[in-house]
């Protein structure tokens, strides 16, 4: 056994990198997941906007690379749930409603506007997060739409002594660590609480909290739980990214974590693999499939400018040859034509680009 | 630290931020620096590779402490020259280093934590080199001051490893390889320690010697030419980062070995229950998880990968007394992982990882090396435990 | 309707200093800026205190003045100047003989300056390159642009000058050959306003040409571009200029804990919708890293452009605008074109504001019988912080922070002490960049502030909030929500203010096509998780 050669090596695990590591590991193989920096997901929201659809004939391939994703969060312990074609308007911190097709399990039951008597509580010291602010515009737009319901807007006061500022990180590692934190965090939630339907709070609620425990937290306060993203880093955006890393370990996937791919290996017509910055000497993992998701920054990585994806997402140059029979492209690269994609064609990306590298490495047909 | 210490501000702000208002000539001393563990995570996490820990590490050298702190931080940042007094006459030293008055007056004076107990010294009583080296590929084993001055006995083990699987190795007459030195602020010992090993290694690296280590932070230190202390260096420079280049950690040079089929499998089948923790120095190193591959090899051998985070001891950092409790704080989830996997022994290859193991979780803790090599024993002739860690009672389990 | 003695247009460091100068002889007078303080070419500039060196060959008058005014200012207002120094480096490429005639001329000009060889240049500044063949030294310095010009008003405020910021001039009433009243709109709430006057003093810069006109006046000004580029942190200790005849990105400039590198010269048709194109930038990238290489990879926060208003004088041959010095022109409209009361300083330096405000100051005081001399070379424009607040600041605050806040503040950080005394929170720091914390904003949205606040960019500038290099993503939102719950705003308000501000800063960042800093633009979208951070805040993307 080969411990620096794998089947599929993907660079970058972002959103498109991790579905496309997710896929390639489903089908049992040897997986390398090779990133620098946090990625879209951590850095992101939790959720997955809604955006315009491509072309028709993409939305069953579409349909099953999202029922893929959503499969493999909830096997990772953060399900999301959501329809692609009757997105959810989900506040967000900034006090307007933006257009969610997936979304945490919790948030996609809870989110909407407005059809349940709703309070928004924040937490004093916690200034990232204004409770007022964001009542007050969801409130001018709930009255536009003729909604029964006003948001109300309540401040919790906690014991424990954060500094000035506390922060969301510092709130939801002592609601992983301390049991006396979290219990005095429920009771004061329990009170603002009482008599609404649905509370929204800033996401606090522990970095790694599994979804079984957010039910849990539900269940003790007794009406929906809304966590709203907060300005990056946000807590929802690391446990998803957490959790989806941890099941891909936990499958198998290697990690190698913050270190910079520097160099594609391509000779007669195929990548070899990838070599790695490290400390001393770098390191080559090889590959007989290679998914390039890195985002804007491949471009040092790709010798010359592509021109698009083959129908197999592989990439080719200007002059309409393929860079190599096994390299393929996930993510922001693969729709450089497109513009600024977004998550949901990213994670069909991911999927697809995973998939035939998984299922086709090796020899080819062009 | 932050999960141990919420107001903890962090590597952005402890390197880069506080080094743009410095150039500015805004005053940014501040306590906090000593608390960075120099688990170089953040190297790692950013996405355009600053050299975040070295920004700090600068800082710290600039660092103001207190009087107490400054002295006992002298003494911290040269464990080899401990290392050489201790050696002396070992028996006293240990017998002195253990005893309660003297580690009273070490809290008092010192603020020493009197909760840890300190390695045991031992007396190097040498080795007889195996078979001529023929045409093997020749190793020289960078011992680091634990192996050198507390475990002789492993340093020989590793060489008998090495030999075991295709290798000419011997142990090198090295000096710290200077991570405490960083720690703790004083870049001018770094800096002698580096040009001290540099001028040792310098001659068999140009020969095509590779050098291996066995402790994951001297490891991480040699691959970055000693952290970068000799960068300027007109003469020494550039051979450091000569020698960085030919440094491999101890499990590398064996997962090598065995990628091409010649690894010595000869194993016996040994149940055991082993639960392994990665050093945060072994995960910045980037060579995956080696000795967590090797040691699944042995039939019969189970491994759990902790996966769970920084120990908290961070070499001296744990001794000192103002510290100690960041340090049980940070290595708590580790602990708490260990209970719930509940294994028969753990395994690390960092020395101090080791002692944070055993004194948080009473369990034993030995390096994955001792495993392979026991691994090899047929069954019934066990092991000597000379080299397993002294000072920590037998684990009740 | 207000009346006065004397209407100052334009709130550039010149008009200020104008206020300041007429307060301290007791003349009455309100000073009207279009946008918010520094507008113009003063809040666009390197923020560079010449020492007179880049004068010094071509122009040796124009370097005299500049060496005068260069040891004035940092007499009167040292809590705006970081007195780095400044070097005049020889390049390779460089005419040998140019660098030769620089050192007779700096001491011509009574610039002090030391010689130093490639060694020890490299030794004082070890970023430069390493083929530099030597280098002088002068009292180059960084001036803050921005609480310069904040110093000088609220200096006159304090002494009963007026002046209101977004205050548009639209028309200059004259009567029988002389000035009379000016009208302005309130940007913000489009009302008119009239004041009375007795003389009116167009130190409009790059606008002159347009105010001149409003009086019926002509005064031809040449608008010439110059971009600008700040880098995230210091690469040198001091000014670094480069020692050859006046070209390109000859300059680099350490402001704070940022440096900005400059400049370009391109002639514009007016001062506004001002744009860098993708040449300019790596011109200047290219010419830059001639003397300091780390500039080619440096990280870009932003670019920005500001325009030099030059004067052409007119060649009519008897009475043509009286030149004060080659670098300034006075024009007294009442003598060349008729028109009484009408006084307009065109042209000039930053770095000699201070002598074009004295010039018009006793040209107005002449003409009003005033009999006051000029005081502003002595008189220093804000008080000293004594030993025991020094202290208090220090035990309440962290050093850094209290460092700048004390800068920034002066004598009135007790108020902003006893504030967070009162409440610890506002300890908080919202701009990490630059250590302002919610104390200090709210002291500036506050009614106590000089300078009223209107927009979060009005922030900036009195705080140097969102100059670091999130450039406002982060420290912007907050700021926000420091307004709002101040009351300030209501939340409507504040969201479009966000949104105003985010579009601003972000249209300085797109210039920077490539780097890093595209990378932090690009990933801003995507935390924001919309393409534009003002669509978060309008909710473009509502559903259904």
């Amino acid at each position: 056994m080969q411990s620096k050669s794998f089947d599929v090596v993907v660079v970058g695990s972002g959103i498109a990198g991790l579905t496309a590591a997710a896929a390639a590991a489903r089908q049992s193989l040897r997986v390398a997941l090779i990133s620098t920096g946090p990625g879209s997901i951590a850095l992101g929201a939790g959720w997955l906007k809604a955006e315009p659809m491509g072309p028709a004939a993409e939305a069953a391939e579409l349909s099953e690379a999202l029922a893929f994703f959503c499969e493999t969060s909830r096997l990772a312990g953060c399900p999301l749930m959501g329809d692609i074609d009757r997105p959810r308007p989900m506040p967000n911190y900034l006090g307007s409603f933006e257009s969610v097709a997936f979304a945490p399990q919790r948030l996609w039951n809870a989110g909407g506007d407005g059809m349940a008597s709703t309070v928004i509580v924040g937490i004093r010291g916690l200034s990232i997060f204004d409770e007022n602010f964001m009542a007050e515009r969801l409130n001018e737009r709930v009255r536009v739409a003729g909604s029964p319901y006003a948001y109300k807007a309540r401040q919790i006061a906690l014991s424990h002594d954060f500094g000035t500022p506390s922060t969301v990180l510092q709130i939801g590692l002592c609601f992983d660590r301390d049991p006396a934190f979290r219990a005095e965090l429920m009771a004061a939630l329990r009170t603002a609480a009482s008599g609404f339907e649905r509370i929204l709070l800033p996401g606090i609620l522990g970095l790694h909290s599994s979804e079984w425990m957010l039910a849990q937290v539900e269940a003790e306060l007794g009406c929906s739980v809304c966590e709203i993203p907060t300005l990056p880093p946000s807590i929802l955006g690391l446990r998803l990214f957490h959790r989806l890393q941890s099941y891909l370990h936990s499958n198998g996937v290697e990690l190698f974590a913050g270190f910079p791919a520097q160099r594609l290996l391509l000779r007669d017509g195929m990548c070899a693999g990838v070599e790695v910055t490290a400390p001393g000497h770098p390191m080559t993992l090889r590959g007989e499939s290679v998914v390039l998701a890195t985002g804007r920054r491949s471009a040092p990585l790709l010798n010359e400018p592509i021109a698009g994806c083959d129908a197999h997402m592989r990439p080719i140059s200007s002059a309409g040859d393929l860079l190599a029979q096994n390299l393929f492209l996930a993510g922001t690269l693969a729709h450089s034509g497109l513009g600024h994609p977004g998550d949901t064609m990213r994670i069909l990306s991911g999927y697809r680009a995973g998939t035939f590298a998984a299922t086709t490495r090796g020899a080819y047909a062009s | 630290m932050l999960g141990a210490n919420p107001e903890y501000p962090g590597p952005k702000r402890l390197g880069p931020e506080l080094e743009r208002l410095r150039r500015e000539g805004v005053p940014t001393d501040t306590d906090w620096l000593e608390y960075c563990l120099g688990c170089h995570r953040c190297d790692l996490a950013c996405p355009h590779q600053v050299g975040v820990s070295e920004m700090i590490a600068h800082a710290k050298a600039r660092h103001r402490k207190t009087l107490i702190r400054a002295l006992r931080d002298w003494w911290f940042a040269r464990p080899g020259l401990i290392g050489k007094l201790s050696t002396i006459l070992p028996a006293l030293s240990n017998f002195g280093l253990a005893m309660k008055p003297a580690r009273l007056v070490m809290s008092i004076f010192m603020r020493i934590t009197p909760l840890r107990s300190f390695p045991k010294y031992k007396w190097d009583k040498g080795r007889k080199s195996a078979a001529a080296a023929g045409d093997r590929p020749r190793v020289l084993l960078f011992p680091g001051c634990s192996i050198r001055y507390n475990e002789p006995d492993l340093g020989h083990k590793i060489v008998e490893l090495l030999e075991r699987n295709g290798f000419s190795a011997e142990v090198a007459a090295t000096e710290c390889c200077g991570v405490p030195a960083t720690a703790n602020g004083q870049s001018g010992v770094a800096r002698s320690l580096a040009r001290a090993n540099v001028k040792l290694l310098s001659a068999q690296v140009e020969a095509g010697v590779r050098i291996v280590t066995a402790c994951s932070s001297c490891g991480h230190r040699i691959k970055t030419a000693f952290g970068g202390v000799l960068d300027e260096d007109q003469a020494l420079g550039p051979k450091a980062r000569k020698i960085a280049e030919s440094t491999f950690d101890l499990a590398e040079l064996l997962m090598e070995q065995s990628d091409a089929g010649k690894l010595d499998t000869g194993f016996q089948t040994t149940n055991l229950r082993l639960a392994y923790h990665a050093p945060c120095h072994q995960k910045s190193q980037g060579i995956g998880r080696p000795w967590f591959h090797l040691l699944r090899q042995i039939p019969g051998v189970t491994v759990e990968d902790l996966d769970a985070g920084c120990c908290g001891i961070s070499g001296t950092f744990g001794f000192k007394q103002e510290k100690y409790g960041a340090s049980m704080a940070v290595g708590k989830p580790l602990f708490d992982g260990i209970r719930a996997a509940a294994p028969e022994f753990v395994t690390t290859e960092c020395a101090t990882c080791q002692m944070q193991i055993e004194h948080g979780t009473a369990l034993k803790t030995i390096h994955p090396a001792e495993v392979l090599l026991r691994a090899y024993r047929p069954a019934g002739q066990e092991a000597g435990s000379d080299s397993v860690r002294q000072n920590e009672p037998a684990p009740v389990g | 309707m207000e009346s006065t003695q004397v209407v100052i247009i334009g709130g550039g460091a010149t008009g200020a200093g104008i206020l300041w100068d007429l307060s301290l002889r007791g003349i009455a007078a309100i000073l009207l800026e279009q946008g918010d303080i520094a507008n113009g070419a003063t809040g666009r500039c390197h923020g560079l205190l010449h020492s007179g060196g880049r004068y010094a060959v071509k122009d040796p008058e124009a370097a005299r003045s500049c060496a005068i005014e260069n040891r004035i200012i940092k007499k009167i207002a040292p809590h705006c100047v970081e007195e780095v120094g400044g070097l005049f480096v020889q390049c390779p490429q460089d005419d040998p003989a140019f660098f030769e005639q620089w050192w007779k001329a700096a001491a011509v000009a009574g610039i002090e300056s030391r010689r130093l060889g490639s060694e020890e240049a490299r030794h004082l500044e070890p970023g430069l390159a390493p083929d530099i063949l030597g280098a002088f030294t002068c009292p180059d310095a960084h001036v803050d642009v921005f609480r310069l010009t904040l110093a000088n008003l609220e200096a006159a405020a304090a002494r009963g000058g007026k002046f209101h910021t977004y205050a548009k001039v639209t028309a200059i009433d004259t009567e029988d050959g002389r000035v009379r009243a000016v009208k302005y709109r309130d940007q913000r709430t489009g009302e008119q306003h009239k004041i009375f006057c007795e003389m009116a003093i167009n130190a409009a810069g790059g606008w002159a040409q347009a105010v001149a006109a409003m009086a019926g006046v002509d005064v031809p000004v040449r608008c010439d571009k110059g971009s600008l580029l700040v880098i995230n942190h210091r690469l040198s200790r001091s000014v670094i200029n480069r020692c050859r005849k006046a070209s390109d990105a000859d300059i680099l400039v350490p402001a704070g804990p940022v440096c900005i590198l400059g400049t370009s010269s391109i002639e514009v048709p007016n001062p506004e919708d001002l744009s860098a194109s993708a040449e300019e930038i790596d011109d200047l990238l290219r010419q830059g890293s001639v003397m300091i290489p780390e500039v080619a990879e440096a990280r870009i926060l932003r670019v920005f452009c500001g325009v030099r208003p030059l004067y052409l004088p007119r060649q009519t041959g008897t009475s043509a605008g009286r030149e004060i010095s080659r670098g300034f022109f006075l024009l007294n409209h009442g003598a060349q074109d008729g028109l009484g009361g009408f006084v307009s300083i065109v042209g000039g330096k930053l770095t000699t504001y201070r002598q074009m405000a004295a010039a018009v100051s006793d040209c107005v005081a002449q003409e009003l019988g005033v009999q006051v001399e000029c005081t502003t070379d002595t008189v220093p424009l804000q008080g000293t912080v004594d030993g025991k607040t020094h202290r208090r600041l220090n035990h309440l605050l962290p050093a850094p922070v209290a460092h700048k806040l004390e800068i920034r503040l002066g004598p009135e950080i007790a108020r902003v002490m006893d504030a967070i005394e009162e409440r610890p929170e506002l300890a908080e720091i919202v701009c990490d960049c630059e250590m302002v914390t919610r104390a200090e904003l709210e002291y500036v949205l506050g009614s106590n502030a000089p300078v009223p606040v209107q927009t979060i960019a009005d922030i900036g500038r009195r705080t140097r909030l969102g100059f670091g290099p999130c450039q406002g993503t982060f420290c912007g939102y907050k700021a926000m929500l420091t307004a709002y719950r101040t009351h300030r705003w209501t939340a409507s308000q504040a969201a479009n203010e966000l949104s105003a501000y985010l579009h601003e800063r972000r249209k300085g960042q797109s210039f920077v096509h490539h780097g890093q800093q595209m990378e932090q633009l690009d990933l801003n979208c995507d935390l924001y998780g919309v393409d534009r951070p003002a669509e978060a805040l309008s909710g473009a993307r509502d559903a259904k």
